[in-house]
């Protein structure tokens, strides 16, 4: 059966499922020696502060390290023995109870800020909960050092201490019910680069039965036949082999000598640090939405200013498209006044919001343009419809300069403006509109959505949301030959569809110019294209454009990608 | 005591990493290390506390320090915080 999840950390994995039981004891009721309970406690504590210290020791990974030496700060923090004494002493209860009280505090002071990340963290501080409750208790944890076959752990709520050591080899995989990519159990999979799948629910495994785990497209597969885990197999195998040569992977020139750009998606400020571990051309979207979620009122101009010059200064002269703010009813801030709706993705969103509240639009415009007197910056508009919203944007953002001009502060004065194509009306009147912008920035994720009707969140539809709709395709092929009659425009793509194996071979045939995908799959799309020759591509393309159903032309590119990729597909 | 008001150059903000970080650096000292942000008084040894105080990138906070090795601490912190 194929169980479909949240992709968090990439890779193939093949082994049997560990149902890790995280429950532990009812915490105890009535009174007793408190002399005794706080021994207990504290012996508690002590222990699994040395068995972090143990784990840090050993590993290598910096992120890891960073992490665990949260988690030994937190136990070792000079409060914590005196309340969990206090505790003991003044209600004479277990020691259980009290680490539980302590805790139950501190995850509620997380969880009650206004603060994405930070809530995040409240699941660190149960996870040191836990362990705590497991040493008083008595309790040995999963230990994967006693592993002896390849296991794939699976939890409804996996605590990252089961990740916390450098014996890994056997660990083939995670699934958890709970948690997102921001998780500590994220964060440690993707870091340690072991295929993980959230948002699978433990009852729909065995225990012990040997599953497949594809953190690449996001699915678990159980009950499977000998014939299929032979594919599997080979599958891993190639993968690995892949993945060695990702490592010397630089640009994306194909077979004939045509070099294409790849460029990463960012926003979130710990992406900061890995710009110059990756190949990269430059970001090709900057998510601005990270830098006002966050918050409890509206960041400053110069906080926007500082955090998109720092990113500008890490990437030299290689470019950056900042998105301008991509908000709406889904997304809640305190300070945006944006109502509860029945269809917020058909809503009051994005620049709708923007230009009927020129201040705030024209804050957030400055600070882009004062970035742009330190690298090469560009500003692209999200959720554009009409050619009238483009002209309105422009007029604010001309207000904006002339401000600067006021304030004497330099910028780019001949910044280059975009759009995003994410609309289909915008995607059909491409050649209209390519006159008012610098370039087209195509959203395959919300084009294709728009397009086929289709919310990718419902799974009983799913199956229609495909970016080789016939329909789709000829929007795509639309968009990008609107920019082909001008030498300084260009034509993007942000969508996850820029990563996709098949999409980069229809892509490389139309003639995108620039992909721009997540951090991690910047060197696999660079990969793919080398392995292309632009002008066969091209014709292949073509031939797929008088196709009239997706699986046709999904068939085709299959048959072709197995010819081209070889043995990395 | 000694103290001096800051602006913090993190760009990530004094969150689970840098906070952890300034954890270890504060527990290398005697003295009492408090970082003041508005009417909120963290104790710079107390990881959960910098991190449940939301301390931003460009926030301005002050370092308050009083014990034998004050002058070092608050040298090393300010470093730390502004650098």
């Amino acid at each position: 059966m194929k169980l479909l999840g949240i992709k968090v950390g990439n890779g193939l994995g093949l082994g049997k499922a560990l149902i890790i039981d995280a429950k532990l004891p009812e915490l105890n009721n009535g009174t007793t020696d408190s002399k005794k309970e706080i021994k207990k406690v504290f012996k508690a504590i002590d222990e699994a502060i040395v068995d972090y210290e143990e784990i840090i020791k050993v590993l290598k990974d910096d992120d890891l390290k960073s992490l665990t030496e949260f988690n030994k700060n937190v136990l070792i923090s000079p409060s914590i023995k005196i309340e969990l004494e206090k505790t003991i002493t003044e209600q004479q209860c277990y020691g259980d109870v009290a680490i539980d009280i302590y805790f139950a505090n501190k995850i509620k002071q997380l969880e009650n800020l206004d603060n994405n990340y930070l809530k995040e963290r409240a699941k660190d501080v149960k996870d040191i909960r836990h362990k705590v409750l497991a040493k008083y208790y008595g309790i040995k944890e999963f230990n994967p050092n006693l592993l002896k076959e390849d296991v794939i752990l699976v939890s409804n709520e996996m605590t990252a201490n089961v990740l916390l050591t450098d014996n890994l080899d056997h660990i083939k995989g995670v699934i958890s019910l709970l948690g997102g990519k921001t998780s500590h159990i994220g964060i440690l999979t993707t870091s340690l680069g072991i295929p993980s799948v959230f948002g699978i629910d433990v009852k729909n495994i065995l225990n012990d039965e040997l599953i497949f785990i594809d953190g690449n497209k996001g699915f678990v597969k159980t009950n499977l036949k000998d014939e299929e885990i032979k594919k599997i197999k080979e599958k891993i195998k190639i993968e690995i082999e892949l993945n060695k040569e990702l490592d010397n992977v630089k640009e994306a020139k194909t077979l004939d000598g045509y070099e294409f750009e790849v460029s990463a998606n960012a926003g979130d400020l710990t992406e900061l640090e890995k710009i110059n571990s990756i190949p990269l051309d430059g970001i090709g979207l900057f998510r601005t939405e990270f830098l006002y979620l966050n918050k409890t009122t509206p960041p400053t101009e110069d906080y926007l200013f500082e955090v998109y010059k720092s990113f500008v200064t890490k990437l030299g002269d290689k470019p950056m498209i900042i998105r301008t703010l991509d908000i709406g009813g889904d997304k809640k801030c305190p300070y945006i006044d944006i109502k509860e709706e029945a269809n917020p993705f058909l809503g009051y969103r994005a620049i709708r919001y923007c230009l009927d509240h020129k201040d705030f639009f024209k804050t957030s415009l400055k600070a882009i343009l004062r970035a742009s007197a330190f690298g090469n910056i560009s500003i692209m508009y999200p959720m554009i419809s009409s050619k009238e919203e483009i002209i309105k944007a422009n007029e604010i953002l001309e207000e904006a300069k002339q401000d600067l001009i006021k304030e004497k502060i330099k910028f780019k004065k001949d910044i280059k403006v975009g759009i995003m194509i994410e609309i289909p009306a915008t995607a059909v009147i491409a050649d209209m509109l390519i006159k008012e912008v610098d370039f087209f920035s195509i959203g395959t994720n919300d084009l294709v959505q728009y397009t086929t009707a289709v919310d990718r969140g419902n799974t009983q539809i799913t199956s229609l949301y495909n970016w080789f709709n016939p329909g789709v395709v000829r929007l795509l092929k639309n968009t990008i030959d609107a920019t082909k009659d001008y030498d300084n425009k260009f034509v993007g793509m942000c969508g996850e569809m820029a990563a996709d194996p098949l999409g980069i071979i229809l892509l490389v045939g139309l003639g995108l110019d620039e992909f721009s995908v997540n951090m991690n799959m910047v060197k696999r799309t660079k990969k793919y294209i080398s392995l292309l020759n632009k002008e066969e591509t091209t014709n292949f393309v073509d031939s797929l454009l008088t196709l009239t159903t997706a699986k046709e032309i999904e068939d085709k590119l299959n048959k072709y990608a197995k010819e081209k990729y070889g043995k990395f597909y | 005591m000694t103290s001096k008001k800051v602006i913090v150059r993190k760009e990530s903000g004094l969150h689970a990493r840098p906070g952890s970080d300034l954890v270890n650096l504060a527990m290398t000292f005697k003295s009492d290390i408090y970082l003041i942000k508005g009417d909120k008084r963290i104790n710079a040894k107390e990881v959960l506390e910098i991190l449940s105080a939301d301390i931003n990138f460009n926030d301005e906070i002050t370092i308050e320090v009083n014990g034998e090795d004050e002058k070092e601490a608050l040298k090393t912190l300010e470093e730390y915080i502004t650098k």
